[in-house]
C-alpha cells in the first residue's frame, strides 16, 4: 500500500492537535495543582490570624536611631507569607508570598515590592485560572481585600487597567498614586495586564 | 431828692448786676461733683465674668477753656492722646499700651460674682478702663474709654455704666508639626510619582494629636501617618494645646516608614519632638518645640531618600503559563487536517 502525502499530512495533523490538546491539560492540571496549593497555604493562615489586629511595630528599648518597619509575616513550609488577598467578583482567596520568585510564583502570588503600610503593594502571579488570569477581563470598581498576617484587613477598590512592557519594572513599582497593584501575563506573555486600586479603607 | 433817688437806683442796679453775676458764676463754679462708673463683664453669650480685676486711669481732665471741655491728663501728656469729637476706634488700645509701658495705675476694682466692678466717687473725666490683672483661663478684657458724667444735652449723667465688649474662653495656642522630604540622586533620574510615608508617633497615647483627615490614624498607639508625592513638605497638621496644658511637656517621635520603591534607599533617622507650653509676657499660651535627633538637638526633621537606578535594571518577571503553544499547535493541526483531507480527495479522482 502506497504511503499517501494526504495521509502524512493528516496524521501530522492529528499529532499537532493531540499535542495541543496535551499542553491544554497540562497547564489545566497545573492551574488545579496550583490553585489547590494557594487554597491550603491561604487556609493555614486564615486559621492563624489573630482575633484582634495587631498594634503597629514600635520602637524596643528606646533604639528610636535605627528603627525600621517591616511587614509582618508567617512562615509556612520554609517560605514566608505576608497575608491573603481575597477579590470576591473572581471568588479568589489567595496567600501573598513575601518575596517573588520563578518557584514561588508556581505555588501561589507574590509580592513583588511596596508595603501595606507605604500604600505601594506590588503583588504579581500566573495568569493561572485559579490565580489572577480573570485580572484580564476584571470590571473596574470591584473589591479587594489584602488581609495582612497582623490582622489587619486592607480594602481597596479597581480603579484602572495598564498594559506594561517587561521593560517597564520601575513604572510597574513605582505607581502613580495608587495604593495596590496586581499584575500578570496577558495570555501570549509578551506584556503584563497590570491592575490599579485604590484604598478604599483601612 | 431828686439825686439821691438817682444815686440810689444807680447803686441797686449795679448790686442787683453784681448778684446775678455771682449767681451765674455759682452756677458755673458748683463744687467739683464725683460719679460712679459701673462696669459689668461678661463671658461670651451673658455668663458673668468673676473676680477680674479691672482699672479706671483718668486719660483727660475737665477743662472749661478746652474746646470740648476736656483736655489730656498730665500722666498721659506724651500719649499723643488728644481730646477729639471723635475718638478713634484704636485710642483706647493705645493708651491702654502706654500706661502699661509706663505704669501709670488709677483706680481698681474687681468685678463680683455678676461680673460688676463699680468705680465709686471718681471725679468728672474721660476715664480709661483696663484688666490689669491675671485674665486666667480668659481672655483679657478690651480696654474701652469712658465719659463721666454722661452728657446729653443739657442733661448729665454721673452714674455711669458701661457694657465692654465680652471676653471669651482663651483660645487654645497651636502648633503646626511637620517636616521636610529630600531625594539625593546617585544614577538615573527618580520618577515624579514616588509616594513617601512618615509617621508621628505620641510617646504617650494621651498627647494631644493633630487632626488630619488625610492621614491615617492608628487608635492602638495613637500614631498618624501621613504620605506626600516625592520631595517637598510634610505636614502632620496643627496640635492645639489649652490653658490646663500650661506647664507640661508633650514628647513625640518623627520616623519615614520604610518603602521598597525600586532603586530607593530609606531614611532611618529617627527625631524626637518635645513641645512645651508656657505663658508669654502677656500671659498668652504658647508652645515651644525642640527637636533631637538622638541625643543631639536638631532642626525640624529632614527625611533624604537616594535614588540609585542601575544601568541595567532587570525586567518585570514572566508570570504567564505558556498558551500560545497550544494555539499554535492547534492551528497548525487545523491547517495539516484540512490540507490533508483536501489533498486525499484531489487523489481519489486522479487515481
Amino acid at each position: 500500500m502506497k504511503f499517501r502525502k494526504s495521509t502524512a499530512l493528516i496524521l501530522s495533523g492529528v499529532l499537532l492537535l493531540l499535542g495541543a490538546a496535551g499542553f491544554a491539560v497540562y497547564n489545566n492540571a497545573d492551574s488545579d495543582r496550583a490553585g489547590k496549593s494557594a487554597a491550603s497555604i491561604a487556609a493555614v493562615i486564615a486559621e492563624g490570624l489573630p482575633t484582634k489586629p495587631a498594634a503597629e511595630a514600635t520602637p524596643q528599648n528606646g533604639n528610636l536611631d535605627r528603627f525600621v518597619p517591616e511587614m509582618e509575616t508567617k512562615e509556612i513550609d520554609g517560605a514566608l507569607y505576608i497575608g491573603i488577598l481575597e477579590i470576591p467578583a473572581l471568588e479568589l482567596t489567595l496567600p501573598v508570598r513575601e518575596s517573588w520568585s520563578y518557584d514561588a510564583l508556581k505555588l501561589s502570588p507574590c509580592r513583588y515590592s511596596g508595603s501595606y503600610y507605604t500604600n505601594d503593594l506590588v503583588i504579581c502571579a500566573h495568569n493561572y485560572a485559579s490565580h489572577f488570569n480573570g485580572l484580564r477581563t476584571i470590571a473596574m470598581g470591584e473589591d479587594v481585600y489584602f488581609t495582612a498576617v497582623g490582622g489587619r484587613t486592607y480594602h481597596y477598590v479597581i480603579t484602572n487597567r495598564e498594559t506594561l512592557n517587561p521593560d517597564e519594572a520601575e513604572r510597574m513599582s513605582t505607581p502613580d498614586g495608587w495604593d495596590l497593584t496586581l499584575f500578570t501575563c496577558y495570555i501570549g506573555g509578551a506584556t503584563r495586564c497590570t491592575i490599579r486600586c485604590s484604598l478604599a479603607e483601612n | 431828692m431828686k439825686k439821691a433817688r438817682f444815686m440810689l437806683a444807680i447803686l441797686l442796679a449795679v448790686l442787683l448786676f453784681a448778684a446775678g453775676v455771682l449767681a451765674v458764676g455759682a452756677q458755673q463754679a458748683e463744687p467739683d461733683q464725683t460719679g460712679s462708673i459701673r462696669v459689668t463683664l461678661k463671658i461670651g453669650k451673658g455668663t458673668p465674668r468673676p473676680d477680674a480685676t479691672l482699672s479706671a486711669i483718668l486719660v483727660a481732665v475737665r477743662d472749661e477753656n478746652a474746646a470740648l471741655g476736656y483736655t489730656t491728663a498730665p500722666a498721659f501728656a506724651e500719649s499723643g492722646f488728644t481730646v477729639t469729637e471723635k475718638i478713634p476706634d484704636e485710642a483706647a488700645a493705645a493708651l491702654d499700651a502706654f500706661a502699661a509701658a509706663n505704669a501709670i495705675t488709677g483706680r481698681a476694682a474687681v468685678t463680683d460674682a455678676d461680673g460688676t466692678a463699680l468705680f465709686d466717687e471718681m471725679p468728672e473725666g474721660m476715664y480709661l478702663i483696663r484688666e490689669t490683672g491675671d485674665p486666667g483661663a480668659y481672655t483679657r478684657m478690651t480696654p474701652f474709654l469712658v465719659l463721666m458724667p454722661q452728657i446729653e444735652g443739657s442733661r448729665r449723667t454721673y452714674d455711669v455704666t458701661a457694657a465692654p465688649k465680652p471676653v471669651e474662653v482663651r483660645p487654645p495656642v497651636s502648633i503646626t508639626l511637620h517636616a521636610e522630604k529630600q531625594i539625593a540622586v546617585g544614577n538615573g533620574a527618580p520618577p515624579e510619582n514616588v509616594r513617601f510615608s512618615f509617621i508621628l508617633t505620641p510617646e504617650d497615647i494621651t498627647n494631644p494629636m493633630p487632626k488630619n483627615d488625610e492621614g491615617v490614624s492608628n487608635t492602638e498607639t495613637g500614631s498618624l501617618t501621613v504620605t506626600r508625592t516625592g520631595a517637598g513638605a510634610v505636614v502632620f497638621g496643627e496640635i492645639g494645646f489649652k490653658p490646663e496644658d500650661l506647664g507640661k511637656t508633650y514628647t513625640y517621635t518623627v520616623r519615614e516608614l520604610k518603602g521598597t520603591d525600586a532603586y530607593f534607599t530609606y531614611d532611618t533617622t529617627v527625631y524626637t519632638v518635645r513641645v512645651t507650653v508656657a505663658q508669654d509676657a502677656d500671659g498668652k499660651l504658647k508652645a515651644d518645640v525642640a527637636y533631637a535627633k538622638g541625643d543631639e538637638k536638631a532642626d525640624a526633621p529632614v527625611f533624604v531618600n537616594i535614588y540609585d537606578k542601575p544601568d541595567d535594571p532587570p525586567p518585570v518577571p514572566r508570570t504567564g503559563q505558556l498558551w500560545w503553544p497550544v494555539g499554535l499547535l492547534a492551528g497548525g493541526g487545523a491547517l495539516l487536517l484540512i490540507g490533508g483531507f483536501l489533498l486525499r480527495r484531489r487523489e481519489e479522482e486522479t487515481a
